[in-house]
């Protein structure tokens, strides 16, 4: 039996040594790195629990009630920050980045804990895949949230359905990576892919305003 | 294997209105086109979802809360791009006519539910209330316009995309089998048809200057 909190510590550890030592901008991401983690150790709690309440089991709820739970979770401390410190727009991008990043640093670490760490090429493309996966979802609804509405009331609803976009981006993700072979392949590349395409997009919309 | 054909072509189609949404928001810096976009696109995905599950496991996702998120969510793009698109005058009134869409999708909600949850019925009915009164009511307020930028063919698209919905949900409470005698599967290819309509109907909103995209900062 893992007991998963007890790598939680140990992970945690050092970066809430980070925390004291550090100072605004990185203080800040550390912070967020570290509350990323934190809030994937609680989907895993709330996940396991729904799955017992729906009498599934924990494959059928990594493909049904996971992603929700998820997307959900993992937007908490952007919304605590969003709310409670109303900080500049152009802060909130790199928040969004830093706790996708825990989410999935620590969801990989389960991984590994459960799989084991003998396959190299496989833990490559899923260190890659399941970054690109966290960090695509939380920009799309960042993103949404920022930039696409300007009436408050249309942001909220614009953001919920961006939610909804991502969460449905993630289970068609563990949809496919559950699978053996070509098609848990398939899975790992496509956020890659996405991520790469989603960057190409920005630069030619930036060029395009330079221009303009 | 009728489902797997009906599937993939609704896959085609709005993969189609999603990259061609994409490509003219881009280029356009239009809010409708990105608008467009998400709601085909998030369609696409509820579909592609479905259909991986249909196909790893042979049977429908149980519970369903993530295809049914975004279909729902679909639906609420495309009411926000409805809305985006109409800009109602300071103190234009709204048509009594306009009652009636909620007290219709309400009826069609109770009867569905004799055969599916109630939670997720009365959410259809609320969302498809809300796009038949947005598009009804851009209707009257355009009645008779003729500049080129109009969202008139927007708000008929819309309607005619409402009314293929509920004809194939009453299909699939009337009819069974898996095969093309089920008209069911045709009303599902029609359906699948809009998409590429919305297209031409929402280039007529992009032409509008109130839809650019002022400020793209990351």
């Amino acid at each position: 039996m893992t007991y998963i909190e007890n790598v939680y510590i140990c992970l945690a550890a050092p970066l809430l040594i980070a925390l004291i030592a550090t100072k605004q901008r990185d203080r800040r991401m550390v912070g967020f790195l570290l509350s990323g983690m934190t809030v994937c150790l609680l989907s895993s709690y709330i996940s396991t629990f729904l799955a017992r309440v729906n009498g599934i089991s924990m494959l059928m709820a990594s493909l049904t009630v996971s992603p929700i739970v998820e997307e959900i979770t993992k937007l908490l401390p952007v919304f605590f920050y969003l709310v409670v410190f109303e900080p500049d727009h152009k802060r909130i991008p790199g928040s969004v980045v830093f706790t996708a990043v825990g989410f999935a640093t620590f969801e990989n670490v389960c991984f590994m804990t459960q799989n084991g760490t003998e396959q190299l090429f496989r833990l490559l493309i899923r260190g890659f895949g399941t970054g690109a996966m966290h960090v695509v979802c939380a920009s799309l609804v960042s993103l949404g949230m920022l930039h696409l509405l300007d009436n408050l009331w249309l942001r909220v609803a614009g953001t919920f359905g961006l939610i909804a976009v991502a969460i449905t981006y993630h289970g068609i993700y563990n949809l496919l990576v559950s699978q053996v072979g070509p098609a848990a392949y398939v899975g790992y590349v496509i956020p890659i892919i996405t991520a790469a395409a989603y960057i190409v997009l920005l630069r030619l919309v930036k060029d395009d305003l330079k221009t303009a | 294997m009728t489902e797997f054909i009906t599937n993939g072509f609704q896959l085609f189609t709005t993969v189609i209105c999603t990259t061609l949404s994409i490509i003219r928001g881009a280029r356009l810096k239009s809010r409708a086109y990105v608008l467009l976009a998400l709601f085909s696109g998030i369609f696409f995905l509820g579909d592609t979802y479905w259909l991986l599950f249909y196909l790893f496991y042979s049977e429908t996702p149980n519970p369903s809360f993530i295809s049914d998120l975004s279909w729902h969510s679909s639906y609420l793009f495309l009411i926000l791009l409805l809305i985006n698109a109409k800009g109602r005058p300071k103190g234009a009134k709204h048509s009594p006519l306009l009652f009636l869409a909620p007290v219709f999708t309400l009826a069609m909600g109770i009867y569905f539910m004799q055969y599916g949850e109630y939670l997720s019925n009365l959410v259809i009915a609320l969302l498809m209330a809300l796009l038949i009164w947005h598009s009804l009511d851009g209707l009257f307020l355009t009645r008779g316009e003729k500049r080129a930028d109009t969202p008139r063919p927007l708000y008929i698209m819309t309607l005619v995309f409402c009314f293929i919905e509920y004809t194939l949900w009453v299909a699939s409470c009337i009819w069974d089998g898996e095969t093309f005698a089920n008209p069911y599967y045709w009303i599902d290819l029609l359906l699948s048809c809009t998409f590429l309509f919305f297209i031409p109907a929402v280039g007529k909103v992009a032409l509008s200057a109130s839809d650019r995209i002022s400020e793209v900062s990351l």
